[in-house]
């Protein structure tokens, strides 16, 4: 059926023709010819969409006033741009509602067609020159609100003026408060504040869609033309703007609480009158207007700060704005502001009410410190001042997050501000707490290496200030750094020692402890740090007699990375290294020596052992154990947190039948071991074998017992000797 | 009276007391139970290395280091006239602006953090006086827009420091009632204001009027100069610092009140005994304090002082078998000024406001972390 009706209809062409032509009959009623025209034109129109010319043809007959008003209606109706709208035809448009010749409602339907089709207008200049012309349609109570819209769209900071605020106010007080009206005036107020001081009610949308069938034919009709790499832009970019934009500032943050007391962060406002140049700043666009990432691009050196600094906290866009453009002054508002607030909320007069918005506050600032990658050195001295009196409990994951973008400090000053009131905390709270506050030394840690090693050199070196890597002002305070995240990471590694002693090797604790150690095995190679640091003897031991298998070869993998970050400095040119001396190297070896020969060797008791060993026992008390094989109770298949591993191992490479028993030690093979170290790391426990292919060369006879041992104390020794 | 009391050491017993910053101290002090009992700690001693289970739960222990930094700021000593200008009261009168529209009202005291873009020129002041009149009118409702009136003005003093004066009067209702008088000044803080650049310090704001003007002129103090503005709440220390102000300089013979007030909390409120005041002749308080001080107009010191309060506590224990050293110091009225832990403040003669301006100031700056930063942010001006 439909496709008769387009056979029927006549094409583009003819039916334009037919508007085009003079002498044509204009009439309505029973002129079948332009019903036709008109069907055909709705047809192509609602299709394919109309080509800028043909845009322009039809504006032209329209503005013409050859036709009557039902005609007109329906070809404005007509007009949905293909690709773009051409400005002329927007111009002309209203050129021809100035002579007043067309009847309100066609007015008003050209008025809501440009407000429709206005992000597709291909140049808004001459149109904007206009706006004085659309301005005194106001007047008119039927036009009102579609060139309120319009003017909404079009307006900019010079057109914000006294002498159209005043007919918009008089408007107000004579009909009441119009959602448009007040749309448009809010805008003025944005970009002008102190022309307006009434106070305005805010409404959800200020301008009502009235046309969404005509919006939604047109979105269509550019989608189908749009190339498909295009669509998606455009999809993100290009929407007919409806709703009101000044209410929903950000997109990326949550709607704002209805009270005004939940939320203690400064709404962005702009108060005109502290620019002391106005000229200077007519061109500057408040953020509430930045809609997408690209506007900010493009804007970005325009955005003007809003009054009160503090209100960044609340715009990502403005964040990036601070970020792009550092000015001392700003960094210190903010400063300035955040450490009073927090102050007055947390020590001064802390309350069970207020606590909900410090911590919606604590989230921004967190937020904000880690878009920035640098702490708010207010905010640290504020924390100096409220860890003294923390009780441990309050907003406890927000202030362990913000202790961790700490700044770097002489160990004693950390120590004494930051350390010491959290080890407090520490050792009175329970193994959770204890957890936290070992992720967060953690990540302090990772800060100091990461981030402010890097700036700290970078002050150290330039001798004029530099605020390239900083927002805010560092401090070229001389001290020696390196040294100071030494004692930081000598201060954990005690720590994690009284504390896994108290929690009786908890494995949680454990995880945490190993998640710090793992990273200081990357402080050489990933950080470039000259410092190593190996884990304390207890630690060792602690782990490595853990039931936990992963426990086990965490810890294998961290004596393996230390061995790494060792000959890995070794290869540098010589510099000031610290956490290098022989006798921390000599322990270090100890624990090498002991965990090869219980995992491997399987001599935990033998006799001649090494003073320092752990394995230093007796021979009586090991005798009275009555344990038979007591040095093979700790090797790779009898090792407790190992024993579950060997089993499914054992049965699956074991003949069917025989009992599922590890073989002694003389008869494994050296392919038994590779095979069980191989089933091992596919266990997700490679840490072991790296362990063992590093600090154990395996000979190439079959029983490796004669081997190994030899090779694995040279190993370690000739690695380590310095 | 105790005249001589043989303890030598009274805590520091609040929060926000003083803990010498400097890494010779020897007195360093932890507080540390939640009864403000703190224990002095020995300098040097087993500043040992160990961390073991057995002593983790004491309240009181010390860190691996001696403890070299503390974060409070509060001075040990203060010094009750002003070095230059303040000698004797007769030459303080000549040289200071009028201050008399502080003196016997109920003062709110605020402090203020820099404030940012504050021009000093008359036409500067003058716009200030418009755009806080545009604000008041904004906040009120349509019927009573116009009905405050509010006026800005700069109060010059001799050595270029200078108070803001902020008057909002009401239009229906001659006379003060209902209308506000507020006061931005910096008198004599370690941060002059003149080191301004992007920056002026004016730290201390007191207010007189109702609340909802003085909640609207510090939300548009906040506004206008990006600033925080908090009511201010004194601490212990901070009212036997305005006590010892009072007696110091309350010895002259005009004054009306003769007695020194101190009104104590009561921890738990139990039948309906909240607070316990203190009455005594201004003449004997002061002849303790001289006792317990070698010179109380200069160098006064805080252990000098919580001597004091302890001398007058071991009395009223003697007496009445009541711990008042358990409880916190609430109010403090003296024949020179009244405080209370709240914030509220009463000069009571014009001949004293300069001091107590000055002192305020200087508690108004210690809650304020600028003084090491400041200087970098006037390099730093645009």
């Amino acid at each position: 059926m439909a496709e008769e009706a387009t056979r029927q209809l006549p094409n583009l062409e003819d039916s334009l023709s037919y508007f085009t032509d003079e002498s044509a009959s204009t009439k309505v009623r029973g002129n079948i010819k332009l019903q036709l025209a008109l069907e055909g034109i709705e047809q192509h129109a609602q299709n394919k969409g109309l080509s800028p010319d043909t845009i322009l043809s039809l504006t032209q007959v329209i503005t013409s006033g050859k036709f009557a008003d039902s005609t007109n209606s329906r070809l404005v109706k007509c007009l949905i741009p293909a690709t773009t709208v051409p400005e002329e035809a927007a111009v002309r448009a209203i050129s021809w509602m100035c002579t007043n010749k067309p009847s309100k409602n066609v007015q008003a339907l050209l008025l809501r067609w440009l407000v429709l089709v206005y992000d597709l207008i291909d140049g808004k200049d001459k149109l904007h020159a206009l706006y004085g012309v659309l301005f005194f349609f106001i007047q008119s109570d039927v036009l009102c609100p579609h060139v309120c819209h319009l003017l909404y769209l079009l307006t900019r900071k010079q057109d914000v003026r006294l002498f159209r605020v005043r007919p918009l106010l008089d408007m107000q007080t004579r009909v009441g408060a119009q959602p448009h009206v007040t749309g448009l005036l809010s805008l003025y107020k944005l970009y002008r504040p102190e022309l307006i001081n009434v106070p305005l009610k805010t409404h959800r949308v200020f301008f009502k869609q009235t046309d969404k069938a005509w919006a939604a034919l047109i979105r269509q009709v550019q989608l189908r033309n749009c190339p498909r790499e295009e669509r998606d832009q455009w999809l993100k970019t290009t929407q007919i703007p409806i709703t009101n934009l000044i209410n929903d500032v950000d997109p990326t943050t949550e709607p704002r609480a209805k009270k005004a007391k939940l939320d203690c962060i400064p709404a962005i406002e702009y108060s005109g009158c502290l620019d002391q140049n106005t000229t200077a700043q007519s061109d500057k666009v408040p953020v509430q207007l930045v809609g997408s990432f690209q506007e900010l691009l493009n804007n970005l050196d325009n955005l003007e700060l809003p009054s009160q600094a503090a209100a960044v906290l609340r715009s990502q866009y403005l964040q990036h704005l601070v970020s792009c453009h550092p000015q001392q002054h700003v960094a210190h508002r903010i400063g300035y502001w955040l450490y009073r607030t927090l102050h007055q909320d947390l020590v001064d007069c802390p309350s069970a009410s207020t606590k909900p918005r410090v911590e919606k506050l604590l989230k921004a600032l967190i937020n904000f410190t880690d878009f920035l990658q640098e702490g708010v050195p207010l905010c640290e001295m504020f924390l100096w001042e409220y860890l003294f009196t923390w009780n441990g409990l309050d907003h406890r994951p927000q202030i362990l997050q913000l202790i961790t973008r700490s700044r770097l400090h002489p160990f004693q000053r950390l120590n004494d501000y930051v350390l010491e009131p959290l080890r407090r905390l520490f050792f009175t709270s329970r193994v959770h707490c204890k957890c936290q506050i070992l992720a967060c030394l953690t990540e302090l840690l990772r800060n100091h290496v990461s981030v402010e090693w890097a700036r700290h050199q970078q002050t150290q070196n330039s001798e004029e200030e530099t605020t390239s890597l900083s927002l805010f002002p560092v401090d070229s305070e001389v001290f020696p750094a390196l040294q100071s995240i030494q004692e930081l990471v000598f201060y954990v590694d005690r720590l994690c020692v009284v504390g896994l002693q108290q929690e009786d090797g908890h494995a949680m604790l454990m995880h945490y402890t190993l998640g710090f150690f793992e990273l200081v095995t990357q402080l050489q190679r990933r950080f470039d740090i000259p410092l190593v640091h190996a884990p304390s003897a207890p630690i060792v031991y602690m782990a490595m007699f853990d039931t936990n298998a992963l426990t086990v070869a965490r810890i294998c993998a961290i004596m393996y990375g230390f061995r790494e970050e060792v000959t890995s400095l070794k290869q540098k040119p010589v510099q000031e290294s610290y956490g290098f001396t022989s006798s921390s190297i000599r322990k270090f070896n100890n624990c090498i020596l002991d965990i090869c020969d219980a995992l491997w060797r399987c001599k935990a008791f033998s006799s001649g052992k090494n003073e320092a060993s752990v394995f230093h026992v007796p021979k009586s008390v090991v005798k009275q154990t009555g344990i038979e094989g007591v040095g093979e109770s700790f090797s790779l298949y009898n090792h407790i947190a190992l024993q579950g591993f060997t089993h499914t191992f054992l049965q699956k490479s074991l003949p069917p039948g025989t009992p599922i028993t590890p073989r002694p030690r003389s008869r494994q093979s050296t392919q038994d071991r590779s095979a069980y170290l191989d089933f091992l790391t596919s266990q997700g426990l490679e840490g072991i074998q790296g362990f063992i292919s590093s600090f154990i060369k395996v000979g190439k006879s079959s029983t490796p017992s004669s081997a190994a041992p030899s090779t694995a104390s040279s190993t370690a020794t000739s690695a380590y000797s310095t | 009276m105790p005249e001589d009391v043989d303890t030598p050491d009274h805590d520091t017993s609040t929060p926000g007391t003083a803990v010498s910053d400097t890494p010779a101290s020897e007195r360093n002090t932890y507080r540390s139970t939640r009864f403000g009992t703190g224990v002095r700690d020995t300098p040097g001693g087993e500043g040992g290395t160990s961390l073991s289970v057995s002593r983790l739960n004491r309240t009181l222990q010390k860190g691996h280091l001696q403890r070299r930094y503390t974060p409070y700021r509060t001075p040990r000593t203060r010094s009750m006239v002003s070095p230059a200008t303040d000698r004797t009261n007769t030459q303080e009168v000549d040289a200071q602006p009028d201050w008399s529209g502080l003196v016997r009202c109920s003062l709110s005291v605020y402090h203020v953090t820099p404030l940012y873009r504050y021009r000093w020129d008359k036409a500067g002041v003058k716009q200030l006086s418009g755009a806080l009149s545009l604000h008041l009118a904004q906040l009120a409702t349509a019927a009573d827009a116009n009905m405050y009136k509010a006026a800005v003005t700069v109060k010059e003093d001799t050595d270029e420091s200078f108070a803001l004066e902020i008057t909002v009067k009401r239009r229906d209702t001659p006379g003060r009632s209902g209308s506000l008088y507020a006061v931005l000044c910096n008198v004599e803080g370690e941060v002059s204001q003149t080191e301004q650049g992007a920056f002026s310090v004016l730290p201390l704001l007191l207010m007189t009027g109702p609340a909802t003007l003085q909640n609207a002129v510090v939300s548009w103090l906040e506004q206008r100069f990006d600033c925080r503005v908090c009511p201010m709440s004194f601490q212990s220390s901070d009212l036997l610092w305005a006590m010892a102000l009072g007696l110091v300089r309350g010895n002259s013979g005009k004054v009306k009140q003769q007695t020194l007030d101190l009104q104590y909390d009561v921890p738990l409120k139990e039948a309906g005994l909240d607070k316990i005041s203190l009455q005594i002749p201004v003449k004997l308080a002061q002849a303790l304090l001289n006792s317990v001080s070698e010179d109380t107009e200069n160098g006064l010191q805080l252990d000098e002082l919580h001597l004091f309060r302890q001398a007058l506590e071991t009395h009223v224990f003697d007496y009445f078998k009541i711990h008042l050293d358990m409880m916190k110091l609430s109010l403090v009225a003296t024949p020179v000024l009244f405080v209370d832990k709240v914030g509220r403040l009463k000069i009571l003669s014009v001949d004293h406001v300069h001091a107590v301006l000055r002192m305020m100031t200087s508690f108004a700056l210690e809650r304020s972390p600028l003084t090491a930063c400041l200087k970098a942010a006037n390099e730093s001006r645009l």
